[in-house]
């Protein structure tokens, strides 16, 4: 009678150590799996917001293509010379500008681009001039108009224009 | 049959005291482990549907994975178009738009007030424009300075002078003014 007493004073102490440890360690195993779960869902909701933007890139893969084109264009991988005058001509025939000087500099290498000054002394109507100062930033091949005069003279139509602008190409031209 | 104690009335109650205390622990002993029981059981199967539920997402996030893989170019595309978009803000810089300013500047301009030069510089930290220009009083001057400080990107104009272009003529003046640009964000 007083070893099943004994027995029964040992083991019930025993079982709720026993059952304190479990449980324990079960909440250990519980949290982490609640970690990683929250993680998952996380790293889950991250590439669903991916998934959404390239199903509407998908869907407009044309507009992708050309707006890779026209950014292209507006800074091309080096410094062509000859479509930068093409360009800058055809908006000089559309604004009835008259050119007196045309000069492009040496390159500046910058940290991701490079620039090639461009001296320009023009002639014409003074709201195509301003039109054409528009169309230098907003245009297909954007230029940086960092100095300009023009010479309005005492009232004539005709007014003279000297500017110091900035094309831009990527890749260093040697 | 009767049983007699023969045992003093003290020990008596202080041995029905212990049992007393010994029972009472008991119980809750065996509450607590019910309980630890029951908590154990709850978090076993909460942890069991979490690896489940965990396990679905691991399938899921493959899947997504696999999708982004076959359109990597896609999203190379638009990286690209990124970082060209980066380079071409970065060239242009904090430039004024210097037509949309001298349309601007041409408004503020009072009947008698003629433009002869507009020179525009622009650096880093500063975008100014000087006007060089003929009138016939210094009221239109202050004027047109005051309508041009009142534009939205201009932070400051100064006169630089005014002066008669004849000395016997005082109605024929002519002056500079500076006008500061605020630099765009």
């Amino acid at each position: 009678m007083e070893l099943v007493l004994a027995i029964r004073k040992i083991s019930i102490p025993f079982i709720l150590l026993l059952l304190i440890l479990m449980t324990l360690n079960q909440w250990q195993i519980f949290s982490k799996a609640q970690s990683e779960l929250e993680e998952e869902i996380a790293a889950i909701d991250s590439l669903k917001l991916k998934q959404e933007t390239i199903k509407n890139l998908t869907e407009n893969k044309n507009l992708l293509a050309d707006s890779i084109n026209s950014l292209q264009y507006m800074i091309p991988s080096n410094k062509e010379h000859s479509d930068l005058l093409g360009y800058l001509n055809s908006l000089f025939i559309k604004h009835n500008i008259q050119i007196n000087y045309l000069e492009f500099s040496d390159h500046v290498e910058k940290e991701d681009f490079n620039e090639i000054p461009i001296n320009i002394s023009l002639k014409g109507q003074y709201n195509e001039v301003v039109n054409l100062l528009n169309e230098f930033r907003m245009g297909n091949r954007p230029l940086r108009i960092d100095e300009l005069h023009i010479d309005i003279g005492d009232g004539s139509s005709i007014v003279h224009c000297d500017i110091l602008a900035y094309a831009f190409f990527r890749e260093t031209a040697e | 049959m009767n049983s007699i104690s023969l045992l003093p009335k003290s020990i008596k109650s202080s041995n029905n005291n212990r049992s007393y205390v010994d029972r009472l622990l008991i119980i809750i002993a065996i509450i607590l482990i019910l309980a630890l029981f029951t908590l154990y059981i709850v978090l076993f199967i909460h942890t069991r549907k979490i690896n489940h539920k965990l396990r679905l997402l691991k399938e899921q996030r493959k899947a997504i994975e696999i999708f982004l893989e076959d359109k990597k170019d896609i999203l190379t595309a638009k990286d690209e178009i990124n970082r060209l978009q980066g380079i071409v803000e970065k060239a242009i810089g904090k430039v004024p738009d210097w037509s949309a300013l001298f349309i601007d500047i041409d408004k503020c301009k009072t009947d008698d007030i003629h433009n002869r030069n507009v020179k525009g510089s622009f650096d880093d930290t500063e975008a100014v424009i000087i006007i060089n220009g003929n009138t016939n009083s210094q009221q239109s001057i202050k004027t047109y300075m005051d309508r041009i400080s009142e534009l939205a990107t201009v932070s400051d104009v100064e006169l630089r002078y005014i002066r008669q272009i004849d000395m016997e003529d005082t109605t024929q003046l002519e002056f500079e003014i500076i006008i500061y640009i605020i630099q765009e964000n």
